[in-house]
């Protein structure tokens, strides 16, 4: 069991240290790249030993003022807070624990347990690594010094029974913490096993983890100001007190046995701490049952749908060639079918209509419109950018997230311009599928009386798009980076210098279209004058990225080898 | 034999000292095939000696570092989009878009030859029924299992009706079923006056299909010729195994013994 055991800690160490090493290089931008990314990790690990020392130090001298029954300046009440913010972080770790697992598999990292389960090992030993590889995780490697120097605390405070009685608590919980992380992890096992499942998962988990952090406006009383200073209505909840129904919470549970004993009622913490052996066990036994379900059908398959009979609808846009037109409609269609483009396209406007939401119902005055602005003008206008930045993951590594794909085209008889011509169009298609959404939204929350603003609107987008897109395409040539767009996180992501010079480029591109609303409509107040210049400078824009889009293709042709080989994940 | 302005009417492929170079390594190293029109034509070779980096030079995807290439008559470094049009490619990653149904790839790849709507929509039909996938023409290639995946990329390379076929390890991962009815479509494909060109590891089925074989070891093409003509001669007798094995020198290796195997 030891030797399989070190064999699983050895496998961890090399899958997390091989992630780290460079693969087959291709240039300095790419070591560039990958230095960053090996940096990163080692920063945040060492930011945790500061933590973890704290933590030790927050659970050393929580057992020791519990031992003395009394905390900082020798007040009972300062115990008390101790003890509830060393509740509170226990709580939190816990909470880590179930939520990691979930990022990490919305990240898409996690490997394959076909392997091991090819190998002689026994299951009970690979429940235990599993169980043990949960002390893994940053938040566990904070929280263990925690639990277990509130003993040490109490042995200096002279309670040996109570120290004792915690030493056990601090298994029980740290047993707890394991098992609930191992259960989140099958579970998410068992649910990905289903591509479609698995997509949906990772989009409303994005959504849910991106979005909750708007949550909390819905609490604010923004009606009533004090001072300036907002009130946070918590509905009566204590500065120390905790709802009754967490009690039965493992973190509670353990709280109780370690209050009791250090407080030398040995009795009622041998009460409390049979029954959070009791969670403990019973969470080990669902976890057992869940991995044995793991292991039982580790092969992963798709969903797929039932065969139909419908044809494929064959769209062709005007203007471009068979080919052209082919590669965009592929773009569009490909982008909407992963997770991060639903989320660019579909859900953008969502947290832009709870802003508008917000600021109708706390601050009337702003819903009025003014000389030159009204409140669902400006959301729609927030869209223009946003929508750029949203979809570059997409529009600067328009070749390499194809994947094989990308061979399909190359192998087809499309000329490079055509290529970059389609890529343009379902690139533009995209933008403006996002800002119709905005637009409603705009519409919803107050179109206000500026009727030639809103046709200022798509005009400064399609200004921008068209100076953008060759520039997009050429960064997609010049920095390729294999990405997966139905994972969150950096493996979906454009290469980093061609994310900073696309984010550049956007306020660029609309600079002039911004100019001219800015002169021509509200310092001169002529809004046809506007409107007309706007008109000119599309027209303008066009030609000149009409004539950048050949540059694009001569760089295409140059990188397509490299390109091909990103794609793949070469 | 000159490549100067356009190959001789009976070749559908040829090179003239064709090289690749990847850094320091040669990976295909002066190899001048030739293919003759209506022929199968199997490239054999070990893992590694060149076969598919001389696949993606023919096909475009990769750039030659030296050499010429003709096909059908038709310069590919000149004429790329011409070239293309009368090739049908299955390579060696299948070249297909995770998140395309199987009905909307052959549509794409329909599309982008300039083919009628009507035409691309009742050969997708047919190939889709022939490929045993009709039942999973909607469901997503990320959905499709291995098999399925070559199949619906061999039905792409066909789609088009190309002259010239290049087809990477097309019965790997291939049930029987299949196997059979694509060695089939194969040989009505030839007997129309269509060329292919593949590699395949399983020389029994190569031995069997093909009327040309071309071996390439360590870059260099060591033997190519009709497969009878490889038979004759010195080789008289002998399968087309044997032959392999003799030419890229793999009978004289030694044998590992790995005693341990089999003990107790």
């Amino acid at each position: 069991m030891i030797r399989t055991l070190r064999a699983l800690v050895w496998l961890r160490w090399r899958l997390l240290y091989n992630g780290l090493r460079s693969g087959r290089k291709r240039g300095k931008l790419e070591t560039i790249s990958r230095a960053a990314e090996i940096v990163l990790p080692i920063l945040l690990m060492l930011m945790l030993v500061p933590m973890a020392i704290g933590s030790g130090v927050l659970g050393f001298l929580s057992g020791w003022w519990l031992a003395q029954g009394v905390g900082p300046g020798g007040k009972e009440t300062s115990l008390m807070a101790v003890m509830f913010l060393t509740r509170l972080a226990l709580g939190a770790f816990l909470v880590m624990v179930v939520v990691l697992p979930l990022i990490r598999s919305v990240r898409g990292v996690g490997g394959s347990m076909s392997r091991l389960l090819l190998l002689p090992i026994p299951r009970a030993a690979l429940h235990l690594g599993d169980l043990l590889s949960v002390f893994a995780d940053p938040g566990i490697a904070v929280a263990l010094p925690l639990t277990v120097s509130i003993a040490a605390g109490l042995v200096a405070g002279g309670r040996f029974v109570g120290a004792l009685i915690a030493l056990a608590a601090a298994v029980a919980i740290i047993a707890v913490c394991a098992a609930a992380g191992s259960i989140t992890s099958s579970l998410l096992h068992l649910a990905f096993r289903n591509r479609r499942a698995a997509e949906w998962i990772t989009l409303f988990a994005t959504l849910g983890l991106s979005y909750s952090g708007l949550v909390w406006m819905f609490f604010v009383d923004g009606g009533q100001k004090n001072d300036g200073h907002i009130d946070v209505n918590l509905h009566g909840s204590g500065v120390l007190e905790t709802p009754t129904w967490s009690a039965i919470l493992p973190s509670e549970l353990w709280a109780r046995v370690v209050i009791l004993a250090g407080s030398g009622r040995a009795a009622g913490a041998l009460l409390s701490l049979l029954a959070l052996c009791g969670v403990a066990l019973a969470v080990l036994a669902v976890s057992g049952r869940l991995y044995a379900r793991v292991l039982e059908t580790p092969a992963i398959s798709g969903g797929r749908r039932s065969g139909g009979a419908h044809g494929v609808r064959l769209w062709h846009i005007p203007g471009l060639s068979p080919a052209a037109s082919a590669v965009a409609v592929t773009q569009v269609r490909t982008l909407l079918r992963t997770v991060r483009g639903r989320i660019a396209v579909w859900f953008l406007p969502l947290p832009m209509l709870a802003v508008g939401f917000m600021l109708r119902r706390d601050h009337p005055e702003f819903a009025e419109s003014t000389a030159y602005a009204s409140p669902g003008l400006l959301l729609a206008a927030l869209g223009l950018p946003i929508t750029f930045i949203s979809l570059q993951m997409v529009h600067l590594n328009q070749f390499a997230t194809d994947a094989a794909g990308l061979s399909l085209q190359f192998l087809a008889p499309i000329s490079d311009r055509d290529l970059v011509l389609g890529k343009a169009a379902g690139g533009g298609f995209l933008v403006a599928l996002a800002l119709l959404l905005f637009g409603a939204v705009g519409l919803i929350a107050g179109p206000g009386p500026l009727g030639w603003m809103w046709i200022c609107l798509p005009l400064a987008a399609l200004s921008c798009w068209a100076l953008y897109a060759p520039l997009a395409g050429f960064l997609s040539a010049v920095f390729p980076k294999t990405a997966d767009l139905s994972r969150i996180g950096k493996g979906g992501n454009p290469h980093g210098l061609a994310g900073l010079f696309g984010f550049i480029a956007i306020p660029l591109g609309y600079l002039p279209a911004a100019l001219i609303v800015l002169i021509a409509g509200m310092l001169l107040g002529m809004p046809l004058l506007a409107v007309g210049l706007l008109v000119l400078w599309c027209a303008a824009a066009l030609g000149i990225g009409s004539l950048l889009l050949r540059v694009t293709a001569k760089a295409l042709a140059e990188r397509r080898e490299t390109i091909a080989l990103v794609a793949q994940g070469r | 034999m000159s490549l100067e302005g356009g190959a001789e009417p009976g070749v559908a492929l040829s090179t003239r000292g064709l090289r690749r170079t990847f850094g320091d390594l040669v990976a295909v190293d002066g190899i001048d095939l030739e293919v003759p029109r209506g022929a199968l034509y199997g490239f054999l070779g070990p893992n590694g000696a060149g076969k598919s980096t001389t696949i993606k030079c023919l096909t475009g995807l990769l750039r030659p570092s030296a050499g010429e290439i003709r096909i059908l008559g038709m310069d590919p470094a000149a004429q790329p989009v011409e070239v293309k049009k009368k090739v049908g490619v299955m390579p060696e990653d299948l070249a297909l878009f995770d998140r395309l149904t199987g009905a909307e790839t052959l549509s794409f790849v329909g599309q982008v030859h300039g083919i009628a709507k009507e035409t691309i929509q009742r050969r997708t039909e047919e190939l889709l029924a022939l490929m045993d996938l009709a039942g999973a023409r909607d469901a997503l290639i990320a959905d499709y299992s291995h098999g399925m995946r070559k199949k619906i990329s061999l039905a792409a390379a066909l789609l088009p009706g190309p002259r010239l076929l290049f087809l990477d390890e097309p019965f790997e991962g291939i049930d029987a079923v299949a196997s059979r009815q694509i060695k089939d479509l194969l040989a009505s494909f030839t007997r129309g006056g269509g060329t292919i060109f593949l590699t395949s590891h399983i020389l029994e089925i190569v031995e069997r299909l093909s009327d040309h074989i071309g071996i390439i070891h360590k870059g260099r093409l060591v033997a190519q010729g009709p497969v009878e003509e490889l038979r004759t001669g010195a080789r008289l007798g002998k399968t087309l195994e044997e032959i392999f094995l003799e030419i890229v020198g793999a009978s004289s290796a030694p044998t590992a013994t790995l005693d341990w195997l089999g003990g107790p």
